[in-house]
């Protein structure tokens, strides 16, 4: 008991909201910059751009991923 | 995509061009949504996550039940909450599209562990299906139209004040996703009607069967759907299309129809589905006409298209005679005349005529409802009549009709938003593509930085809709735009005003300004009704006015004689009775109801003006409507000048009648305004006329912190000998 | 094996029997006792100074309670001369339950017993109408019940209020103000009963908690959550007769034993209090923020009367690092069982949850007094798979000396934290591939329509 010391998070609670806005708006970015790109895209070139798309929506859900985790916990659902 | 018509100067300009459409296309359609979600949440902030009004706590009390007890039993759901001693069968008398919906919402966010609360999944499901009915628009109106009007109408639809006010958050209502069901089956419609397909017919008529499943108003639905085909019979436009999706649509969307349990086998049997039935035979005639025209030569054709017409109407209108008088084609019902004849519901049936919503629109709130689309509406059915096709039509007779229904019941406001919506992103999307060619460069980047003028940038491309290609000067054509430009910022700020002041007030929370500005909150309603739920006895017995009934039994969790739903015109007219009639009469017609505890309204310490006193003549009128009923008699409540007065002048059967005793309880000892006697009404501006009684057979049990709603028990019967 | 368990229990009962042997050359040689009737609980305090007839040491004490009140009491806790606390055995049988101590050799023969009865005040008359006063009534012994012969005593009677209706005289015994004294009586023979009744008027809030859930939620992002969900009854003299609004409103005075509203304090680092029932917000509150906690000024939705019960959530966050601390993966949440709800409160039955991070391990409860724990369950909400472990414990009958820390100690892995988002990343990016996977699906049955647009 002694040895233990107070358990505080890792990320400062203080700023999950602005970890919220700037990971999920970035991540936003990237969404709707893969949905015009998957829109818009022409049928015929199909194999060129497979891993320009498996990047950017990576990136994205990465983004968005912990963006949503942090709109959760600056909302008051702590996960 | 019909984009690729269009020459492209080099592919890479064609790539980044499209790009840019479909950015501005999808970034409107989201923004749209999400605005339309996000406009709807002003209650929600301004009060908390709280169901509005009344019908939708009874919606929010069966939702419960769904989840908690499944499917199953909630068909067979006998509710011996309501309506005491008769009970109502829940699962048979509801359109279950509602429940079902957001029960199925909350099972699958329960499964995926996020744990919502079924109470909020009924709040923001209004929003989140007028969201959708966003995107429905957009697709219904670019498939009649063009994409640009379709983005238009969206935005419009998004957040036009007469869908609002039945979708904000809290209104969790039947018309709340039946909207959506109904365009998204208008849009099946149409993709049924242009392809012809089988594919689409099936899903228009699923998608008829979610909006039958949900709100009553389906039958505008199915006649108006039998109308357009009717239409484009006599317009010569009959074709196997129409054909193969009336036929389908019809037969599979009827049988789909029959297996809500409330509509059971009305679409065979019920006047009002009979429009669809006979447009459905007249289908099948004609194109059997057709087909023999094909085969046979002038002359015989003609003998045979005579007789047979005489023999087939003749035997149509007698088997219809014989329907209608055994019985098995039913009358048609008081609400669906009120339609026709405004005036008929006043004089024939009060407890119709006593709902306001049931009041023919006036003409004002047309404009505080739709605001400009009042008069966009005409331009955009003159567009439409300009080029008329299939769709147009269509999007025409719903714009006709429901303006007719629209203008007969406030209610159905709801109906004919949406088309203005539509007509009115047709005509300035048409309007602002002809004259934004003629701007130049500068002035287009000029408006574009308005919000809603940066659509015409899109639907600039759509130019093969625009015949009339003379030019006008650009200074005309700038004028013009600025000025579409300002009518609908004014449209957005009108919208935003009107649904902030007007449609935003959850009705079970009344709040007010003090003298300071500060806001005073009165929570009375829930403060009664969580009085009753912890206090009474579990099987108590509560009479009120049917108005209070759906907030009874979901909030208080106790057993009321009427309410919301009012099936049972004796039954309310008993409870009419009891409170228009004198105490000890009240208290015989109380205690042959089984009463524990009756609930009054009463405003007059805040002034809280629909309250039951001003309620009151609608009990007297239903009171007096049936047979028990007779010795009350409207004109006895009357002052002698005719007035219903509640001071001293007012009539002696008013003054000592059970309602206004119940109200006035003890309030003549109360000052409620500086400089004004004891028992001042604030409602009426009057000081009461009956002050010091005492009452014999019921006591005060409870009375909310602003005397909003005073709760009393009826006494025992005395012992015997005492 | 049942042989085995027969000779245990026979080895216990002995045992038990020589526990509770009292040893008849112990006598009490002073005994002060402090009776506080004030509010709705009996606080009955003792100073007790012993004395050996044969000057040997004592090893052991034994306080006695009759079996009637042995049921209301709530509460007991000895210490002796040096305000240590002395630990209780306790045992029952059919007349009364006995708590027996072991002395340390070289303390003063003086020993502090403090008990709390809830539920011993019986309203007299048991219903009034709304602007009466609520006159209670208390039976009591006017002698120290002890097993041992008592040399000298004196009891005094602390009252909610100068109005006494009558209470029962044994000489020589006194009012004055609020307090009734009795004594000094002397030479008491052990066992010795006389019967008191006061019948006093008494105002404060008699409610009782009939049943509070806790519900504590732990996570690792930095936050405890709390969540209290009670129900509330007036358990004092019922109200008889109609409640007029007018009246109470006319009079600040009026209904004199009614609760308007009451006080709750919680940490001082809560935040984002809530107060709701099952129709939803309850406006009627306001928060003071104190320099050490926070107090809640809570109004139910209506005034409460004799037997109105009502029923309300209330819940609050607070920072981990207040109540959680940790060694590597050694982690240790040390939070109270039960918190304060209002001054005197009576509480029927508590039910604490503990809702652990998903991944615990290891998971140990560590009580301040006896609960019944009960199964341990799996709580699933926002972003799990294999669901929260939750460890549940129950104790009845509690009052405010109850409010103590428990421990749970866990293990828990800090890389577990991640898979929170890579939850939600994992979905996503699902979706992302979805809609690859879709946009290179060709539906369509006819083909060339598409080309043939192309080649024009």
């Amino acid at each position: 008991m002694d040895s233990m010391v107070r358990y505080a998070s890792p990320i400062n609670p203080a700023i999950y909201p602005h970890l919220a806005t700037v990971l999920s708006l970035i991540g936003i970015l990237l969404a709707s910059w893969f949905f015009v790109f998957e829109v818009s895209r022409p049928k015929d070139q199909k194999e060129r751009v497979i891993f320009k798309e498996l990047s950017v929506s990576l990136i994205s859900s990465i983004f968005l991923g912990f963006g949503i985790l942090f709109i959760f916990l600056s909302a008051g659902i702590y996960v | 995509m019909s984009t690729v018509q269009q020459k492209a100067p080099s592919s890479s300009y064609k790539i980044n061009w499209e790009k840019q459409e479909s950015l501005a296309k999808l970034g409107i359609l989201v923004l749209a949504a999400i605005l339309s979600f996000s406009t709807r949440l002003f209650s929600v902030l301004r009060f908390e996550s709280v169901i509005h009004e009344f019908d939708p706590y009874f919606n929010y009390r069966t939702t419960k039940f769904l989840t908690d007890k499944g499917f199953y039993n909630f068909h067979n759901w006998f509710d011996e909450m309501a309506w005491y001693p008769l009970g109502r069968i829940i699962g048979g008398t509801i359109y279950p599209g509602l429940m079902v919906t957001s029960a199925t919402l909350y099972r699958v966010l329960w499964f995926m562990n996020i744990t919502i609360d079924i109470r909020n999944i009924c709040v923001f499901l209004a929003p989140l299906f007028s969201s959708f009915t966003v995107i429905v628009t957009y697709l219904l109106t670019s498939e009649i139209y063009s994409t640009g009007a379709g983005l238009v109408s969206a935005a419009m639809i998004a957040i036009v004040p007469g869908y609002i006010s039945r979708s904000v958050a809290g209104s969790y209502d039947n018309e709340g996703i039946a909207i959506f069901a109904m365009l998204l089956t208008y849009y099946m419609w149409i993709k049924a009607v242009k392809t012809g397909a089988i594919l689409w017919s099936t899903l228009a008529s699923l998608a008829y069967f979610y909006m039958v499943s949900s709100w009553g108003g389906y039958v505008f639905l199915i006649n108006l759907i039998p109308l357009h085909v009717l239409a484009l019979m006599f317009t010569g436009r009959f074709s196997h299309r129409l054909y193969v999706a009336y036929s389908t649509v019809y037969c599979v969307g009827t049988i789909l129809s029959m297996q809500i349990s409330f509509v059971g086998f009305q679409p065979v049997q019920s006047s009002e589905h009979m429009l669809a039935f006979g447009v459905f035979g007249l289908c099948q005639l004609f194109s059997f006409v057709e087909y023999l025209k094909s085969k046979l030569t002038k002359e015989q054709f003609e003998v045979l298209l005579k007789s047979i017409t005489i023999a087939i109407v003749s035997i149509f209108l007698g088997f219809a005679a014989v329907l209608t008088l055994s019985g098995k084609v039913s009358p048609w019902t008081g609400r669906f005349y009120s339609l026709l004849d405004p005036s008929y519901a006043k004089n024939h049936i009060p407890i119709i005529a006593s709902v306001s919503e049931h009041q023919p629109t006036s003409w004002s709130s047309f404009y505080f409802d739709l605001q400009i689309l009042v008069f966009l509406f005409p331009a955009g059915l003159y567009f439409c009549f300009d080029k008329l096709t299939d769709a147009n039509i269509f999007i025409i007779l719903y714009g006709i009709t429901s303006i007719y229904f629209a203008g007969v019941m406030v209610r159905l406001m709801l109906v004919l938003a949406p088309v203005m919506c539509i007509l009115s992103g047709i005509a300035v999307s048409h309007l602002l593509t002809k004259y934004i060619r003629n701007v130049d460069t500068s002035a287009t980047s000029f408006t574009s930085t308005e919000g809603k003028a940066a659509r015409p940038d899109v639907s600039k491309k759509y130019k093969k809709y625009d015949q009339q290609n003379k030019g006008v000067k650009s200074e005309i054509a700038i004028g013009f735009v600025v000025m579409i430009t300002f009518m609908l910022i004014t449209y957005t700020f009108h919208c935003t005003w009107v649904t902030s002041e007007a449609y935003s007030s959850p009705s079970i929370v009344l709040s007010a300004r003090s003298h300071d500005g500060s806001r005073i909150i009165f929570d009375d309603f829930r403060e009664a009704y969580y009085w009753l739920q912890m206090n009474t006895p579990e099987d108590a017995r509560i009479m009120s006015w049917w108005d209070y009934g759906y907030q009874i039994t979901a909030m208080a969790n106790r057993t009321v004689l009427v309410d919301n739903n009012t099936w049972n015109n004796t039954h309310i007219s008993r409870v009419g009775q009891a409170m228009a009639s004198s105490e000890e009469k009240a208290y015989e017609i109380m205690r042959e109801l089984d009463v524990d505890y009756v609930l009054v309204i009463f405003g007059g310490l805040t002034g809280y003006s629909s309250d039951d006193i001003n309620k009151f003549l609608w009990m007297v009128r239903i009171g007096g409507s049936t047979d028990r009923g007779q010795h009350i008699k409207e004109q006895d409540y009357y002052s002698s000048n005719g007035d219903f007065r509640i001071d001293k002048e007012g009539s002696q059967t008013l003054l000592n009648c059970l309602m206004y005793k119940l109200c006035y309880y003890r309030f003549g000892h109360v000052y409620t305004e500086a400089g004004k006697p004891t028992g001042y009404d604030r409602v009426r501006g009057a000081e009461i006329g009956n002050k010091d009684f005492e009452l014999e057979t019921l006591q005060e049990v409870y009375t909310t912190e602003h005397w909003l709603v005073r709760i009393y028990k009826v006494k025992d019967l005395e012992n015997r000998g005492v | 094996m049942r042989k085995l368990s027969i000779i245990l229990f026979l080895v216990y009962l002995i045992n038990s029997i020589v526990c509770n042997s009292i040893d008849n050359e112990v006598e009490n040689k002073n005994v002060d006792r402090t009776i506080d009737i004030t509010s709705q609980l009996v606080k009955i305090s003792y100073k007790i100074t012993l004395d050996h007839k044969s000057k040997k040491p004592i090893n052991n004490y034994v306080f006695v309670a009759p079996i009637d009140d042995c049921n209301n009491l709530s509460f007991i806790s000895a210490r002796d001369a040096n305000k240590k606390e002395i630990k209780l055995t306790q045992s029952k049988t059919l007349t009364e339950c006995s708590y027996s101590m072991t002395l340390s050799a070289g303390s003063l023969p003086t020993i502090y017993i403090e008990t709390v009865y809830a539920k011993v005040l019986q309203p007299y008359p048991t219903e009034i109408v709304q602007g009466d006063r609520q006159l209670i009534r208390y039976f009591g012994n006017a002698y120290f019940y002890s097993p041992y012969k008592t040399l000298a005593q004196k009891t005094i009677v602390h009252l909610a209020s100068k109005s006494v209706e009558s209470f029962t005289q044994l000489k020589p015994s006194s009012q004055s103000d609020t307090q009734i004294s009795y004594g000094p009586y002397e030479n008491i023979a052990p066992n010795s009963k006389y019967e008191i009744v006061i019948h006093y008027e008494n105002n404060t809030p008699f409610m009782t908690i009939t049943r509070l859930e806790r519900t504590i939620e732990v996570s690792h992002w930095g936050n405890v959550a709390v969540e209290e969900t009670i129900d509330i009854i007036h358990s004092g003299a019922l109200l008889k007769g109609s409640f007029s609004r007018y009246d109470y409103q006319k009079d600040s005075r009026s209904g004199p034993a009614s609760i308007k509203s009451y006080k709750t304090i919680l940490p001082a680092s809560a935040s984002g209090v809530y107060y709701r029932d099952t129709n939803g917000n309850i406006s009627t509150s306001a928060m003071r923020v104190l320099k050490d906690s926070v107090e809640l000024d809570l109004r139910p939705r209506f005034p409460l009367f004799g037997g109105w019960r009502t029923h309300y959530t209330i819940g609050y966050n607070v920072p981990s690092f207040e109540y959680l601390f940790h060694k590597g993966e050694n982690y240790m949440l040390k939070m109270r069982v039960i918190d304060h709800v209002f001054d005197d409160m009576v509480v029927d039955e508590l039910i604490t949850k503990v809702i652990l991070p998903e991944g615990c391990k290891n998971i140990k409860l560590i009580a301040p007094y006896a609960v019944d724990r009960m199964t341990d369950t799996l709580h699933y909400t926002y972003l799990d798979i294999t669901g929260r472990p939750v460890i549940t414990f129950r104790k009845t009958n509690l009052v405010e000396n109850h409010i103590n820390d428990f421990n749970v100690k866990y293990q828990f892995s800090r890389i577990m934290m991640l898979q929170e988002p890579l939850l939600v990343v994992v979905f996503l990016y699902l979706f992302f591939l979805l809609v690859i996977i879709w946009m290179r699906l060709d539906f369509s049955i006819i083909k060339d329509r598409e080309q043939h647009v192309h080649k024009d």
